[in-house]
């Protein structure tokens, strides 16, 4: 499966090149546009319980589509929800953590699971639920902004509305910057301090400073 | 202090090295990662008394607080961005005064001071963000804008839309005005322009803040109260 990342990397898309009987899985809403010969069929991947654990909890779509060539080669175009970069990884018998909402699509055979945070990450206000990626395949997954890849040796601190994903090889904790005044009144909540070896991909924007600047211009009804 | 822009220009991020004693001051909710031998220290927007700081709150637009974020030992980094997607550019301040809009601060050197020039009705008139900060003395100061940004030498008079203003020198003086007359006020979409007048360095951003914002307030459902 040949692919092109086309316009990065403020507003790219991902164009795949399918061979005859070739599939690809990806998010509902990711596709822009394909080749005729090409089929779809959607399906809650793993079964529905699986399913809706990943929707609940990571905030990806409950029902994936699957894009397959049935007519000679084809090609597809996909797109994530927001601005920002599109990455690609080659997965050779791995596993990557990815942050609600990154992944775009990936090979069929690549497992996809909603991995535990634990109760720590509650605090993080990014889902309580990682994604888990694993196998060997194609993975595109998408930053709000640009990627800043990181190759952590140590210990490295992160703003939580950053995250877009990492290596499992590195452990996290969940904690405050600061002193007490900073918790209420410094903006930046909690992070996430990362430890081990691993690289770890962080966006340039957060989505939730976004979106609560974003809901500050709505109108306010008054109740009636 | 040593400053590298990445991801220019459309989700630019600012990588800023500190050596030991070095401290910079950045807008709340900016830091995106640090080293482990960062501190921050969480102060008062502006120097003084509580009434400036709450000045600077109210009527700058600006978070209250701050964070303050220095080296504990030896080299330190510290990753900052803004809120919008856009550009980050570096000014250099030589004992000199710039005043910024206010959604444009990112961050400055924490020996520069800030303050809040309050700009009385003819800042009420343009709309909601039209408030600056002043920014005085020496040091390294990061601004950001909210689409690309431009520098514009003026010299003599320049006329621009008050949402695309980023920062200008403060050896420029301005007016705001009304641009065409009163049917263009209320249906041209461009009411009030700010006209500059002097020598200096004007900072202007390709796309306008509270355009964006009235985008918004049509296209999302209103909040019940």
């Amino acid at each position: 499966m040949k692919h092109e990342i086309i316009g990065k990397p403020d507003f790219p898309v991902v164009k795949i090149y399918l061979e005859h009987n070739e599939s690809i899985l990806a998010e509902s809403g990711a596709m822009v546009s394909m080749t005729s010969g090409i089929t779809i069929e959607t399906r809650a991947r793993g079964g529905v319980f699986s399913s809706l654990k990943r929707m609940v909890m990571s905030g990806e779509s409950f029902f994936q589509n699957k894009f397959t060539a049935t007519n000679g080669s084809g090609e597809i175009i996909f797109a994530p929800d927001t601005m920002g970069d599109v990455h690609f990884k080659k997965m050779s018998s791995e596993d990557i953590i990815l942050s609600r909402g990154a992944y775009i699509a990936g090979s069929p055979d690549l497992v996809i699971d909603s991995k535990w945070g634990g109760f720590k990450s509650m605090f993080g206000g990014e889902g309580i639920l990682f994604l888990k990626v694993s196998g060997t395949g194609a993975l595109f997954f998408s930053s709000f902004g640009a990627i800043d890849e990181i190759d952590v040796r140590g210990e490295c601190i992160i703003d939580n509305g950053h995250i877009v994903g990492f290596e499992p090889t590195l452990d996290f904790t969940i904690e405050k910057l600061g002193g007490i005044k900073s918790l209420f009144l410094s903006g930046e909540g909690f992070v996430c301090r990362f430890r081990g070896s691993g690289k770890l991909y962080m966006q340039t924007r957060n989505h939730s400073s976004f979106a609560a600047w974003a809901d500050g211009w709505r109108k306010v009804e008054s109740r009636q | 202090m040593e400053i590298q822009l990445k991801y220019k220009p459309g989700f630019a991020m600012a990588l800023v090295t500190l050596n030991e004693g070095e401290k910079i001051r950045a807008e709340g909710g900016a830091m995106v990662g640090i080293s482990t031998n960062i501190n921050m220290v969480t102060e008062k927007a502006s120097r003084g008394g509580i009434l400036r700081s709450l000045k600077a709150a109210f009527l700058g637009g600006e978070n209250f607080w701050m964070n303050v974020f220095s080296s504990t030992d030896g080299k330190a980094e510290i990753k900052l961005a803004p809120t919008l997607p856009g550009d980050i550019i570096e000014c250099d301040l030589n004992n000199g005064t710039l005043y910024a809009q206010s959604t444009c601060f990112l961050a400055a050197d924490s020996s520069i001071d800030i303050d809040t020039k309050f700009q009385g009705l003819k800042g009420f008139f343009s709309g909601e963000s039209l408030f600056f900060l002043k920014l005085s003395g020496t040091g390294k100061l990061l601004l950001s804008s909210y689409g690309g940004i431009e520098k514009i030498s003026v010299q003599g008079s320049f006329l621009v839309d008050t949402g695309h203003i980023v920062a200008f020198d403060n050896t420029l003086n301005y007016q705001i005005i009304k641009f065409g007359g009163w049917k263009s006020f209320f249906f041209g979409g461009e009411g009030l322009v700010a006209r500059f007048t002097g020598n200096g360095n004007l900072y202007i951003q390709s796309r306008s803040v509270p355009e964006f914002g009235r985008w918004l307030r049509d296209a999302l459902p209103p909040k019940k109260e």
